[in-house]
């Protein structure tokens, strides 16, 4: 893949950028800054295949798919012998192959010099870099997150950062040789994985050690163990850090940083220099019975005092009674299907009922809703008005209910 | 034979007639669509077909579903339904709907019902005050969700019930009826149904089969049957009752899904059919094929590649594998999604079989091919040979 910057900020480390040459997909582009489909089991949530063409044509191109889910099945998948896109009816999308589920936490003490853990289903599943590889080339992926120790937090000792560090190196290493000697992933493109936690210099080490391998991209990670408590993580706190990783990273790659970011922390982080980004986050929402309706169209004559006016709210209940017989739309003038069809009336029935397609309905306006919010971050981004649409984001944000 | 009777809200018109069994092709236009019979309605009971999109059901061409009363008269209630202009807004389906009683539901899911000749005394989930559907209530609760076939309020005993409760219950019914009639807020574009009610006795199902006829009715249900009673007093029953019901009017035989079920009861002269069974086995990971079921969660599917059903044609068939499927069913929304449309397809191809032949006045083969699929060995099932056999298919 290629990845070319197009647009820079004057007063931050965000960047506008397209990636190309995305191998199978090649006369794609995908526009940065950016997030990716989640796809838990190899499907997003609640959306099958016909769903997603019919109902989420502006959906991402890529998607993301933790890897214990293939790992649960890789006998199945290496009998079937197509790759997991084939497999999960995921073909027409880039599926890149992550390590963590990020809208799910991970327990800390599972990694070691011989391998890391991820959960499935089932239960716990160790690989090492062996089995790994040979789940990769079941998987067939188009990019891959490679074996990482990414089992830190702010809490995390020096000397468990350090080992960190090292250990996801030395997989990386690995990894490579053995990608490189493997003709089912000659195009599949190889990730390198960050870490170090809090601590900076662990970061700068282990980016600038990260760069001298033949990667396509990088991955931040160890901030944390992702999962719902994500949503009282402060971006704040590792502001400083993030930016001094990215500021040794190499301006051709693309910067992901995974997991259930809310769209102010994501604003945050672009500044910081990252470029993709998880959809985990409105994931969370939709099991929660929520809907986003958070404003971020920037108009010409959005002034720092109007912003503080406005009294939009960030997201609403649909379990909450007041919406009983509220036979508006989730979202007044928002386009998605969901709004267009059904009211805040019918959503609050299928939560009080506990019915199924309450997933389906909010899902597929909360990711329409997220993926227009990041039409419009690139597009802040681009035009250099970023931290006029952060101020206008963060504000529905501070009212928002806790 | 075949007539058309132009009846306030619904027009139903025999289209053809099996020549050697009661089966028969018709036509039954209703306020939002046309209905193709004989029918098999799936269920979306509290508004909403469980995980399928309403413009899913549209693309197979599934014209008429059903609503329960007894759930939606809880939430999101009458009034709220009204308020919304009725259940079709409410959930965004615009082709038929038709609503039960709520009896029934009452019936078997609340323990304190009990039966006066006022109508069913329960206690209310809400409070555990003491409250009463009667046939007005029902009728009026049903005016208000809005479908375009509604039901009596009926006096439902357990199929496997003996002695004169089963008769004090037919009369009822009967009685009921009349005033759900009179209670009716909407005969110009709600319909309501008579339910054939006698259990197993034939005396009393053909006395209030002759009795529900004489009211001004557009169709009829026949009831109090498919609930654990012999399958070989099940067909009888059913036989006996589409026997004295007019042939120029629907014939609704409740409760009835399964396959097998399904193809008999057409062959004995039934015309429509509800049953939970396809969505409900759908979220439990059961595929339906013409050969039986596939329990997508066992192991032995982890490497089957290929779709459910070949010849299926659904958005799932020609997509997805059982593999897959296998990964997720039973657990994951997603999966409830794939197999609740597939298992609904599967429903309305077999529909559209039983008419073609029909059509064709080839029905009696269908029957045979159909069974053959489903029990290659010839361990047909004994009722569904006796039942077969009184409208003169033998089956091979």
């Amino acid at each position: 893949m290629k990845f070319a910057v197009q647009a820079t900020s004057s007063t931050s480390s965000a960047r506008a950028g397209v990636l190309t040459e995305l191998g199978r997909l090649a006369d794609r582009e995908i526009h940065t800054p950016a997030c990716l489909l989640y796809s838990t089991s190899g499907s997003a949530p609640y959306l099958t295949h016909s769903l997603l063409a019919q109902y989420m044509k502006g959906a991402p191109l890529v998607a993301h798919l933790p890897v214990g889910f293939a790992a649960e099945h890789q006998e199945s998948l290496e009998a079937f012998g197509k790759g997991m896109g084939k497999y999960a009816v995921m073909e027409n999308r880039l599926i890149f192959s992550t390590f963590h589920d990020s809208a799910e936490g991970f327990p800390t003490g599972f990694n070691d010099k011989n391998g890391a853990s991820v959960w499935s289903r089932g239960g716990k599943i160790k690989l090492d870099v062996e089995r790994f590889i040979k789940l990769q080339e079941a998987i067939r992926p188009d990019w891959y997150q490679p074996l990482c120790d990414s089992d830190t937090d702010r809490n995390s000792s020096k000397k468990r950062l350090q080992k960190a560090v090292d250990r996801t190196l030395h997989f990386l290493d690995s990894c490579i040789e053995k990608h490189s000697a493997s003709q089912v992933l000659k195009s599949s493109a190889i990730f390198g994985v960050i870490e170090g936690g809090y601590d900076v210099n662990e970061r700068i080490r282990s980016a600038k050690q990260t760069c001298l391998r033949p990667v396509e991209g990088f991955i931040l990670e160890g901030f944390h163990r992702f999962g719902p408590e994500m949503e009282q993580f402060q971006i704040m706190d590792i502001e400083a850090v993030l930016k001094d990783t990215t500021a040794v990273l190499p301006d051709h790659k693309v910067r992901y940083l995974p997991g259930m970011w809310s769209p102010g922390a994501i604003i945050k982080a672009v500044q910081c220099g990252i470029d993709l980004f998880d959809s985990t986050y409105p994931y969370l929402l939709t099991e929660r019975g929520c809907a986003l309706v958070f404003p971020f169209k920037v108009s010409p004559g959005l002034t720092d005092e109007n912003i503080w006016n406005n009294e939009a709210s960030y997201h609403i209940d649909l379990n909450d009674k007041r919406y009983f017989d509220d036979f508006t739309p989730l979202l007044k003038g928002c386009e998605c299907y969901t709004c267009q069809n059904y009211t805040k009336a019918y959503l609050n029935h299928l939560c009080n009922t506990g019915e199924l397609l309450r997933g389906v309905l909010l899902m597929i306006h909360n990711f329409h809703h997220f993926f227009s919010f990041f039409e419009t971050l690139r597009k802040s981004t681009e035009e250099n008005k970023l931290e006029t649409f952060r101020k206008l984001v963060e504000r529905t944000e501070v009212t928002k209910p806790s | 034979m075949s007539a058309t009777r132009k009846a306030h809200a619904l027009s139903f018109k025999v289209l053809a007639e099996c020549s050697t069994t009661k089966a028969r092709v018709s036509k039954l236009i209703l306020p939002h669509h046309e209905v193709d019979t004989p029918v098999f309605m799936p269920v979306g009971t509290q508004g909403t077909l469980k995980a399928m999109l309403p413009d899913q059901l549209e693309e197979m061409d599934c014209q008429i579903i059903l609503g329960n009363t007894y759930h939606l008269g809880h939430r999101p209630g009458p009034e709220l339904l009204e308020k919304a202009g009725g259940l079709h807004k409410f959930m965004n389906w615009n082709r038929n709907l038709l609503t039960d009683s709520g009896g029934f539901q009452m019936v078997s899911l609340l323990k304190l019902a009990e039966i006066t000749e006022e109508g069913v005394k329960f206690e209310s989930p809400h409070d555990g005050s003491t409250m009463m559907l009667t046939p007005e209530k029902s009728i009026e609760i049903q005016n208000s969700i809005g479908a375009d076939i509604i039901m009596q309020l009926d006096d439902v005993v357990h199929s496997t019930t003996t002695g004169p409760r089963v008769e004090e219950a037919m009369w009822r019914t009967i009685r009921w009826l009349d005033r759900c009639l009179k209670a009716h807020g909407r005969p110009h574009d709600q319909s309501i149904f008579p339910i054939v009610q006698g259990g197993l006795d034939a005396e009393l199902r053909k006395k209030c089969a002759q009795e529900l006829t004489k009211r001004d009715v557009s169709g009829f249900a026949i009831g109090g049957l498919s609930g654990g009673e012999e399958k070989s007093q099940f067909w009888r029953m059913v036989s006996l009752s589409t026997d004295h019901l007019p042939l120029d009017k629907p014939r609704y035989l409740m409760g009835v899904g399964f396959a097998v079920d399904l193809v008999v009861c057409c062959a004995l002269g039934c015309d429509m059919f509800d049953c939970v069974y396809p969505t409900r086995t759908a979220r439990f990971g059961t595929a339906l094929v013409p050969t039986g079921l596939l329990n997508l969660k066992l192991e032995k599917f982890s490497r089957d590649f290929r779709p459910i059903d070949e010849n299926c044609g659904c958005s799932t068939c020609s997509q997805y594998t059982r593999s897959y499927l296998h990964t997720i069913a039973g657990h994951k929304p997603v999966a409830a999604q794939l197999i609740t449309v597939h298992n609904v397809k599967y429903q309305l191809n077999l529909m559209r079989g039983i008419r073609k032949s029909i059509m064709e006045n080839t029905f009696p083969k269908f029957v045979q091919d159909f069974m053959s699929a489903l029990f290659p060995s010839k361990d047909y099932p004994e009722w569904a040979v006796e039942a077969l056999a009184s409208v003169n298919v033998t089956l091979r």
